[in-house]
């Protein structure tokens, strides 16, 4: 079995700047990523002012992430970690394709795209109700669409689309968005309407969609709108079943609680980036990361929980 | 056309092949120079194969033009395509260019195919050996839907572990629409097993994804 100072799952920013931090730092480590490196990083279509660009897609500034953090760790993607397992002082990584033994856990398992949970949704995903603007937009080229959703994530969303040639609207379920100024600006400045106070009730259509059913707050009226396509980005859960499986303390919405050295409520278990929630910015992931790699190195060098044996010391919220 | 891999590229490149390259492979580019619509695309997939091909002198290529008998011989019919070392026995094709994203799909690929590797699980491995009867499994993508080179890789593990039997083809639907339209995609990855018989969208689990070739 392959032996690590600390295994990383998960190679968005923070799981991949800890991996550069930690190498650095002198400790042997592995990043493992169900899915391929970047995180939803890779879908964004126009990232916006991260340290050194003024303006990047996604996908570029993902694969340098990547690139980057090659030159020091392997990482390897499609290997979801399936559970973890604590052994005395060691804790034992299990994939779909072996195991790894651990000092030290470093979680970056993100999150993932929140579903409405409304009728028609599971349905006609994949037939005209998608999460991911870079991927799907080309297909409702010159249609009707709706963006669902008020973050920078749905604006940005809009923007792209309407480039990209659709007939976009946005919907919010309330009077004023939270996307950054400057994206509002950006997109009021293209025309796209926005539907405010609103919300959707169902999707509808036969093999694709045709429609939405939508319910304005303020009114309680209902109205039909015909749309060929519906984007929903209406923010992120955390993808927490790791954690939790290792006792890690979530708050109340799921998210991981660590304190400001990064570190969880389970001795030598870190987390960072958008499972630990906050502000959720690629350069808070990337920092988070770089904490979370420095604080396993200090730990595993002198073991705070061994001061104080059984206790969790130092664990400060 | 400017050059498509930068050099720090190029440099990774090369270690990743010297690394993981066990055999050469031949990519076989079908293009059509009467075709204006598509001529940036076709542009591409020749270069970038030869661009890959002064990476590692393993990596050989040859290019068809429309018209010529390899077309009929290789079943080619839609320019660009890029077959993967075809007379090994393989059937893994790209109808359309790997441009974005695929490009890391298309890499993994060639590598896979020079080690004979599925590069699955041993266990999915052994089932796609036994296949006793032909599967196409066509995935629909875009060049800019991140998720999709896995669920391509995933076609073309498959293609290598059920060898002559499975039929991998990543179609690039900006390039394709009437290929995309039939299938009504407006959402990738999308597969398409033997011409409708099944469709999935989203990236499939390895077990899943091997449980629906061989129930295709």
């Amino acid at each position: 079995m392959e032996s690590y100072d600390t295994v990383i799952i998960g190679a968005g920013p923070a799981g991949l700047n800890a991996a550069i931090y930690a190498v650095r730092a002198g400790l042997s480590a592995i990043v493992l990523d169900g899915k391929t490196a970047g995180g939803l990083v890779a879908e964004s279509p126009a990232i916006e002012n991260y340290l050194g660009f003024s303006s990047i897609d996604g996908m570029k500034l993902s694969a340098k992430f990547k690139t980057h953090a090659q030159h020091y760790v392997q990482i390897k993607e499609i290997e979801p970690v399936t559970d973890i397992i604590r052994k005395e002082d060691v804790f034992l990584v299990k994939t779909e394709r072996g195991e790894y033994s651990a000092k030290t856990i470093i979680l970056a398992t993100g999150s993932e795209h929140r579903h409405l949970g409304i009728p028609g949704e599971e349905e006609f995903s994949g037939r005209g109700v998608s999460y991911c603007s870079t991927c799907d937009g080309f297909f409702f080229r010159n249609k009707e669409v709706l963006v669902v959703g008020g973050g920078n994530t749905a604006v940005g969303d809009a923007i792209y689309l309407k480039g990209v040639g659709c007939n976009v609207r946005l919907v919010h379920r309330r009077g004023s968005l939270r996307a950054e100024k400057a994206l509002q600006d950006k997109m009021f400045s293209m025309d796209i309407p926005v539907m405010w106070d609103s919300e959707l009730v169902e999707i509808y259509g036969d093999s694709k969609v045709k429609g939405v059913r939508v319910r304005n707050k303020k009114t309680g009226e209902i109205s039909d709108v015909a749309v060929d396509g519906i984007f929903i980005s209406i923010g992120e859960d955390p993808n927490n079943d790791l954690a939790k499986n290792l006792g890690v303390k979530l708050a109340d919405d799921g998210y991981v609680i660590i304190d400001r050295f990064s570190r969880t409520n389970v001795p030598g278990v870190y987390a960072a980036g958008d499972l630990t929630g906050g502000v959720k910015q690629i350069i808070v992931a990337a920092s988070e990361g770089a904490v979370a790699a420095l604080s396993a190195y200090e730990d595993i060098n002198n073991p705070y929980w061994k001061k104080d044996e059984g206790s969790v010391e130092g664990f400060e919220i | 056309m400017e050059q498509l891999i930068d050099e720090e590229s190029r440099q990774e490149l090369k270690e990743k092949f010297q690394k993981e390259m066990k055999r050469p492979v031949e990519l076989m580019v079908f293009i059509d120079p009467e075709d204006s619509e598509h001529k940036d695309y076709s542009d591409f997939s020749v270069q970038i194969s030869k661009e890959l091909a002064e990476i590692d002198d393993r990596i050989k290529v040859k290019v068809f033009n429309k018209g010529d008998p390899e077309c009929e011989k290789y079943d080619v019919s839609r320019f660009p395509s890029i077959l993967i070392d075809p007379d090994s026995g393989y059937k893994i094709r790209y109808t359309g260019a790997p441009a974005g994203q695929e490009g890391w799909g298309f890499v993994e690929t060639i590598t896979l195919v020079s080690r004979d590797d599925p590069g699955l699980l041993p266990v999915n491995a052994e089932k796609l050996r036994g296949l006793s009867k032909d599967v196409k499994v066509q995935v629909y993508v875009t060049p800019s839907c991140p998720y999709c080179p896995m669920a391509v890789v995933l076609a073309n593990k498959a293609a290598i572990a059920a060898k002559g039997k499975v039929m991998a083809e990543c179609v690039e639907a900006y390039e394709n629409p009437d290929l995309a339209d039939l299938y009504n995609v407006s959402a990738v990855p999308q597969q398409v097993h033997n011409d409708g018989a099944l469709i999935s969208v989203g990236v499939q689990p390895e077990d899943k994804f091997v449980d629906d070739i061989l129930k295709s």
